[in-house]
């Protein structure tokens, strides 16, 4: 028993850590509930009263008053019930804002790192549905635990003050419902959580299989693949209904518990009534008070089960916020005016101990204004700088600054206010297309946003769109081409107006046609702004100050287009891959 | 992108629909109604039989008399328990090999329906929620549906039995059981629509939570994190008002329900001990009576408890029955694999319309002779891929005929047709699993010297052997991150190991890197050697290596020839031709 409680207790622990600050809420919830069974139990009185004063032979009429009784008891109840559904999900209500805000604000500082090595699908999982599953545990098995505990103690103290033995029957029952079927729940545990598993595989593999059935088709692989599954999926099924004997024997024990302990408190007390030893209104009173203390503890197996979910989610929430951001706030200085210079000194880098590092003992250094394109074979350790310079990650060894300072030592806030991006993949949010470009700049007016469309080259195709600026767009609106998402990508950059600009393989994904124009919109960002530009295209840097090739995490070589061409080195055995463009 | 014009059929009553359809295991579900009742039964004998007891021995009746309705109490009790663990042994057992068949026919009515649409979503993706519904379903299979048969069941019962104590009492209890009943049915037909509006809301909120998973990393360098943190908060509010709504409609329904079970408690009582001051019925009946009440509504709200839950299981039903019913998008009639003269593709006259309204081919003419590659150019809509999907036998045509071999492709088995032609498409899809079993593809015949010979082939073994694990490393979202290049090359590998006579190609419109392109052009000239090939091409490089240029415009072929001829020509694809830039034709229409 110890063990079992134990358990209870490691599990109840992490979901009562994550509702602090709204205690008073669910204490309120718990308590309106406790006064429902409290009316159940006093109309068991009552009904107990009313019938042992009838048998007596008082006249109906004279039973007015507690009938009268029982019908306030019924409608307090209707209240009760009623108020305590609206008060269960203010409850729930205040529970998942604070925590998804929690959640979303750990993520963030997690970063994209994280985040991106996470699949969306479980991510998602944690802040929508795994807040939701919390919502079973404060509405159901919190107050039904309590009521479980709280239900059988009164009634066993009113028996005990009408008849001693009857409590004591009461109390074996109830103490073998709440003891007996936990003994089986280590087990249970362990098996339920290996059939979830095994659950979920077979699940995930269905989908994949079923998102791919075009290429199962191509390759005449359907059919096996079906077999396959089919084979899965019943050996899942076989699997469930082994582990399911240990359930029911657990379930089977509940029931006879429950209806064995009413018909057994009848019978004794039947029978000591018969024998002369009880008088006929404590038989009443224990007909109809055995179920008030028998049934809670019955609820209270249906709400573990429905909360279930609850601590596997709880679970996931604490790893979630145990987990140690890659790039913490450290320093706190607040600036806004600082030398957009950028320097690399002596900077290593891995994303795991383990690996070798992505860029080693590396140093460069980009001056106001100057324009630096980076290029090297994927894998180089490119999009590591970019990672760097925004403080997603930090260097294992070195330092990144802007305008000399380490940017440890700024605050996260002023290193990204200092910096714009145009990234190969631009993410755009549900909403209009107004509310994406705004979100550079949520004070921007309606001109400034059509401007930076403007010179951004997107504002014609924008007011094509069925409500031009107001168009909804993303993953519920409309879908926009490769080159239209970069168009909105470089306006939102214009409107950030931030000194230092990074466009990481910003024309990656669009097709050629449109390339050369966001190539010239691109240009006149970069005027003025000191600009780092990334690229596997070399044609779309050769235009700039200097170029820096990146080999296995080392800057290999330096200098102009002109120069390095004329190097024969790594550049130009780049140049001569593309076909010497 | 390529509809037809099925729409989801609506069932009436999905649910029962569903039940409908199972094929075996009938016996198991009737066994577990029958323990259904037995547990319920047996616990209103239970409490009928406590109430002869207490009756008897309130009126004063020896001990030695009880002992009869005490036996029945005990074997009542252990009716009940015996019920319990037969109904929900036979009625889980049913519910999880009931299930585990309808996954399979999910993916079977994908397969039929692949690669069409079904009311606007690709199918996949209506899968993928109609696997979540599976899941949910179980609730009805194994609960809902036996607690609302036997809730019936003992319904009646009781409400006989209580006929022969006293027809009165008949009619107080099923008044009022089928007013506890009436309840939930008007507020379900009311908060319907609500049920609907939460789903949406969720559905909101699900859609900002990936919004800021996904879009984490502009949200930083915005500084939107805040706001969009707030932005979730509100959308969590703005879901949990609904449920609100909802809580107080089903609260209502609760609070209801149980009022009506008290009334109908207390007028079974009253009307009882009524009619027992006047010597109508005797005293014993009536608190079996009362008893006997008491534990049928027990049953009966049970059912209407879970009840609530019908709502969003029909939803899921009939999402389910709407995938298990997808037609076959062509008839698979042919048995018997006929021997290939040679490998010829000839397309004769064809039309094809995916919608009645805008045919996509009109009447093309295409001919592919044994060993000769040919390049099919045409801006984005001009029926390129359709050509494919036809040659593949995802659609039939509307008109004309296809041919491979001299054979009309209705002529093959679909197995045959799809192991004579290998395709390495656009969008290429990897498996969660390694590298190996996404080249394998469940065939399980291909041997590790072939995977890593096509992989060499496909200029892939490099990068392959590159990965943490080589050939075993995992794909997929989770696994190892390859490049879109290398994606191709896997897909080129793929096909190399499906080791067909005749080859599809519908080349990637995106931007490749330099080394990528170079491997994937060498790859595919690996690929083509020896075999007919069709390639929708865009690369100007793999459209000059090409035998042939078909030029498809508007649905026709317009133009066939060299690249010199055609350039020479001025017509459409000297046009594409000028517009290129960095050897990527302008084919976005």
């Amino acid at each position: 028993m110890n063990g079992t409680l134990k358990k209870k207790g490691t599990r109840a622990a992490p979901i009562i850590a994550l509702a602090s600050g709204i205690r008073p809420w669910i204490a309120a919830s718990v308590a309106m509930q406790l006064l429902v069974m409290g009316t159940y139990i006093v109309q068991a009185l009552l009904m107990a009263g009313i019938l042992a004063r009838l048998m007596v032979g008082a006249s109906l009429g004279a039973e007015l008053g507690l009938i009268a009784g029982v019908g306030a008891i019924v409608l307090g109840r209707f209240v009760l019930i009623l108020s305590d559904a609206l008060v269960v999900q203010a409850t729930a209500g205040a529970t998942k804002a604070r925590l998804r805000s929690e959640i979303f604000t750990k993520l963030a500082e997690l970063g994209p790192r994280y985040v991106g090595g996470e699949r969306t699908g479980n991510l998602q999982a944690v802040l929508v549905d795994g807040v939701e599953a919390l919502e079973s545990y404060f509405a159901s098995y919190l107050p039904s635990s309590i009521a479980a505990v709280v239900a059988p103690a009164i009634v066993i103290g009113i028996l005990a003050w009408k008849d001693g033995w009857l409590a004591l029957l009461v109390a074996l029952f109830v103490a073998a419902a709440i003891g007996l079927p936990p003994l089986w729940n280590a087990r249970l545990s362990q098996a339920t959580r290996q059939q979830r598993q095994a659950m979920l595989a077979v699940g995930a593999e269905l989908l994949d299989s079923l998102q791919g059935m075009v290429t199962l088709k191509t390759f005449g692989a359907s059919a096996a693949r079906r077999k396959a599954l089919a084979d899965r999926s019943e050996s899942l099924a076989t699997r469930m209904i082994s582990a399911l004997r240990l359930v029911l024997v657990r379930n089977g024990l509940y029931a006879f518990i429950v209806v064995g302990g009413m018909a057994s408190v009848t019978a004794v007390a039947a029978v000591r009534v018969a024998q002369g030893g009880l008088p006929v209104a404590t038989l009443f009173i224990a007909l109809f008070l055995a179920r008030e203390a028998l049934r809670p503890v019955a609820n209270l197996d249906v709400a573990f089960h429905a909360s279930y979910a609850a601590g596997v989610a709880a679970e996931q929430i604490q790893q979630l916020f145990a987990k140690t951001p890659l790039a913490p706030e450290r320093g706190h200085l607040e600036v806004s005016q600082l030398r957009p210079v950028i320097e690399f000194e002596n900077v290593t880098f891995a994303y795991d101990d383990a690996e070798p590092p992505v860029l080693s003992n590396l140093s460069l250094k980009v001056d106001v204004g100057e324009t630096v394109a980076i290029v090297g074979p994927s894998g180089a350790g490119k999009t590591t700088l970019v990672a760097l310079l925004l403080r997603f990650v930090d260097p294992q060894a070195g330092r990144v600054m802007i305008g000399g300072h380490d940017l440890r030592d700024i605050s996260l806030a002023s290193v990204r206010s200092l910096v714009a991006v145009v990234s190969q993949d631009t993410y755009l949010f549900g909403g209009t297309v107004r509310d994406n470009l705004a979100l550079a700049r949520p004070d921007a007016t309606n001109e400034a946003i059509e401007r930076a469309a403007y010179l951004a080259g997107a504002h014609r195709f924008i007011v094509d769109l069925p409500d031009a600026y107001d168009t909804a767009i993303g993953e519920r609106g409309m879908r926009l081409s490769g080159g239209q998402r970069q168009r909105l990508a470089i306006a939102r950059a214009i409107l950030k107006d931030a000194p230092i600009l990074i466009l990481d393989e910003a024309t990656a994904s669009v097709d050629t046609q449109t390339e050369a124009e966001i190539q010239a919109a691109l240009d006149d960002l970069s005027k003025g702004r000191t600009t780092i530009v990334i690229a596997h295209r070399l044609s779309t840097v050769r235009r700039a100050d200097r170029i820096l090739v990146l080999e296995n995490g080392r800057i290999v070589e330096s200098g102009t287009d002109e120069q390095l061409r004329g190097r024969h080195g790594a550049y130009a055995r780049l140049v001569a891959a593309q076909g010497g463009l | 992108m390529a509809t037809t014009g099925t729409t989801g059929q609506q069932y009436r009553y999905p649910l029962l629909e569903a039940l409908r359809r199972v094929r075996s295991g009938r016996a198991s579900y009737a066994v577990a109604i029958a323990g259904g009742i037995a547990q319920h039964g047996c616990a209103v004998l239970a409490g009928g039989a406590s109430g002869w007891v207490v009756g008897m021995a309130a009126r004063g009746s020896r001990p030695s008399e009880l002992i009869l309705p005490l036996i029945i109490v005990g074997l009542a009790v252990l009716g009940s328990s015996v019920g319990t663990w037969v109904a929900e042994w036979f009625g889980h057992v049913f519910a999880f090999r009931y299930q585990a068949r309808l996954r399979v026919e999910i993916y079977d009515g994908v397969e039929r329906s692949a690669p069409r649409e079904l009311l606007g979503r690709r199918t996949g993706e209506l899968a993928a929620t109609a696997l979540a519904d599976v899941d949910a379903l179980h609730n009805f299979f194994a609960h809902l549906a036996i607690n609302v048969t036997v809730a019936v069941a003992v319904g009646i019962g009781a409400v006989v039995a209580l006929a022969i104590i006293h027809p009165l009492l008949a009619m107080i209890a099923a008044v009022g059981m089928l007013a506890s009943v009436v309840t939930p049915a008007v507020v379900a037909s009311r908060t319907k629509s609500w049920g609907k509006r939460l789903r949406t809301e969720l559905g909101a909120l699900n859609a900002d939570a990936v919004d800021g998973i996904q879009g984490l990393r502009e949200l930083l360098v915005f500084q939107r994190v805040d706001a969009f943190r707030r932005r979730i908060v509100e959308q969590t509010w703005t879901y949990q008002r609904e449920k609100l709504r909802y809580a107080g409609a089903t609260g209502f329904q609760r609070a209801v329900t149980d009022v009506l079970v008290s009334a109908t408690t207390l007028g079974v009582l009253i009307a009882a001990i009524a009619m027992a001051a006047d010597r109508t019925i005797s005293l014993v009946p009536a608190i079996v009576a009362i008893m006997l009440t008491a534990a049928a509504l027990a049953t009966v709200t049970l059912a209407i408890d879970i009840a609530g839950e019908l709502s969003p299981l029909r939803a899921s039903a009939q999402r389910v029955l709407e995938i298990l019913d997808q037609p076959s998008q062509v008839a698979d009639t042919a048995t018997i694999a006929l021997p290939l003269a040679d490998t010829r593709i000839r397309f004769d006259n064809v039309w094809f319309a995916y919608k009645p309204e805008a045919p996509v081919l009109r009447g093309v003419n295409l001919m592919v002779a044994p060993g000769e590659t040919v390049a099919l150019v045409g801006r984005s809509g001009a029926g390129k891929s359709t050509c494919v999907n036809l040659l593949l036998r995802f659609w039939d045509v509307d008109r004309g005929t296809i041919a491979l071999g001299g054979q009309e492709l209705r002529a093959f088995p679909l197995a045959e047709l799809r192991r004579l032609i290998a395709v390495i498409p656009q969008d290429v899809y990897l498996f969660y699993g390694s590298v190996a079993e996404n080249l394998r593809l469940g065939h399980d015949g291909v041997t590790e010297a072939q995977i890593e010979a096509a992989a060499r082939a496909a200029n892939a073994h490099e990068f392959i052997m590159a990965l943490p694990n080589a050939y075993a490393t995992q794909v997929g979202e989770r696994g190892a991150h390859l490049s879109g290049g290398q994606i191709q090359r896997l897909a080129i590998a793929r096909a190399l190991l499906h080791d067909s006579p005749v080859l599809v190609m519908d080349e990637a419109a995106s931007n490749l890197d330099a080394e990528n392109e170079q491997a994937i052009l060498r790859a595919l000239q690996a690929a083509r050697h020896g075999r007919t090939t069709l390639v929708i091409a865009h690369r100007l490089s793999t459209i000059l290596s090409a035998d042939r240029i078909v030029v498809l415009d508007g649905g026709t072929i317009v133009e066939t020839g060299t690249h010199d001829e055609l350039v020479a020509k001025g017509g459409v694809y000297a046009c594409l031709v000028v517009n290129q830039r960095a050897g990527l034709l302008d084919t976005a229409g």
